[in-house]
């Protein structure tokens, strides 16, 4: 009987990557073509873009389809997904993407957070550039690792690592920031 | 507070923070959208052409496969599970029986009745121990090709086994008899011979495809019977070392 309901619950949860399509396919659409200001080429990208949700389906759940974080990740794939297509399209190599390199040799530092520190925080967030509010989403609110990631954002994985401690390290030097302000 | 503790208190304020963050900025966003007065253009509807339709099919087919592999590990991972727990569920009340005298006794005993009295024994020309020390030595050390031993009657002067075959289940049965006194045998439509075996009188008494073989040696009597060709019954007989 219990291995029935199970076979029975798997057969209702095998639509979710379709909900997720239906929900998100059309503003999708429009965060591509907003890039690439083309309609046929804004389809292909959403195509691409569903093509690497199928690799993290597993971490998306589906009662979770209709919040905000899902539909951020959703935006941010595409809008990675437009901006290498462009990048393909006017012939501009991958490997010519800035290889962010660390000044000093350290490993990434931790940022200690206190609560009273947690409104400036969510404010320092928002100052940061926007690749470094992606890298810091897709890992700690989406917990991806370094090759989704890399898959997602289209840069190599070391470069995954890289951004992932500039973002801590210019979150940090912003938080510092507005601690003496 | 440890380093440790710290860190993840951190790490999960952090995680609030961006999630947080994020939800201000879909606010923001809204709030932007209705003060301009502007269609969102997520409200805006794009009709897909068939080329992407056609082509979003295949990957739906390939999501499928990959959400019911997801769910299949997972039923896999869920079965294994229960197994295991079954399993160890198996072991522990296994041993604590066994370990209480008062369960493992009458376990044991139950056991041993079974083995008595339904274990199938094996053909092996060498062994006779299937009967006691006295009539081991009257045991046919031959057996036909494909039989085996089913059953072992035993008493204080006499003995039986009976043997059958595993292919087409034919049976003979083979006596021995300490003391038999004179005996009548029915050999009406049979054809009745007689001859010599290891210097021993024995009647051989055939009707249709079963065969008869009785031997003397003084009161000593072997009988076999059954369903069994002739060359084959005189080899278990003249193998019967103590009527040599």
């Amino acid at each position: 009987m219990i291995i029935l309901m199970n076979m029975i619950e798997d057969e209702q949860s095998l639509s979710k990557f379709q909900k997720l399509y239906n929900q998100y396919k059309n503003i999708m659409y429009w965060v591509a073509y907003d890039i690439c200001k083309n309609e046929q080429d804004a389809e292909d990208i959403v195509e691409e873009a569903f093509i690497k949700v199928i690799k993290i389906l597993y971490k998306i759940v589906e009662d979770e389809i209709d919040t905000i974080r899902c539909k951020n990740l959703m935006i941010t794939i595409a809008k990675n997904t437009a901006i290498d297509f462009i990048r393909k399209r006017e012939h501009e190599m991958i490997s010519t993407e800035v290889v962010e390199i660390e000044k000093e040799n350290k490993s990434a530092e931790d940022i200690c957070i206190d609560i009273e520190n947690y409104r400036e925080l969510v404010f320092c967030i928002g100052l940061l550039e926007e690749k470094y509010r992606d890298i810091l989403r897709l890992k700690i609110l989406y917990e991806l690792n370094s090759k989704e990631i890399a898959s997602i954002l289209n840069i190599s994985e070391a470069n995954v690592n890289m951004r992932f401690m500039r973002a801590k390290r210019m979150l940090k030097e912003k938080l510092e920031e507005c601690k003496n302000e | 507070m440890s380093d440790d503790l710290e860190k993840r208190k951190s790490e999960y304020l952090l995680k609030l923070a961006l999630e947080e963050q994020l939800e201000e900025e879909d606010k923001l966003c809204c709030n932007i959208e209705n003060k301009k007065n502007i269609d969102s253009k997520e409200k805006m509807l794009h009709t897909f052409s068939k080329r992407h339709e056609k082509r979003m099919k295949r990957v739906l087919k390939k999501a499928k496969k990959v959400e019911k592999k997801g769910s299949y590990c997972g039923y896999q991972q869920k079965y294994f599970q229960l197994v295991a727990g079954v399993s160890l569920f198996l072991c522990v009340g296994i041993v604590t029986v066994t370990n209480v005298e008062a369960f493992r006794v009458p376990i044991l005993c139950f056991f041993e009745e079974m083995k008595e009295n339904y274990l199938l024994l094996k053909i092996d020309n060498n062994k006779t121990n299937i009967v006691s020390e006295k009539f081991q030595s009257y045991v046919p050390m031959y057996t036909p090709e494909d039989y085996v031993i089913i059953d072992v009657q035993e008493s204080e002067k006499n003995f039986c086994i009976k043997y059958e075959n595993s292919k087409n289940k034919n049976v003979y049965l083979y006596y021995y008899w300490e003391q038999m006194g004179t005996i009548k045998i029915n050999t009406e439509g049979a054809i009745v011979d007689e001859i010599e075996l290891n210097g021993n009188k024995a009647y051989i008494i055939q009707n249709e495809d079963e065969i008869r073989i009785h031997i003397n040696k003084e009161l000593e009597r072997i009988y076999l019977n059954g369903r069994l060709s002739y060359e084959e019954a005189l080899k278990v007989m003249e193998s019967v070392e103590g009527m040599k």
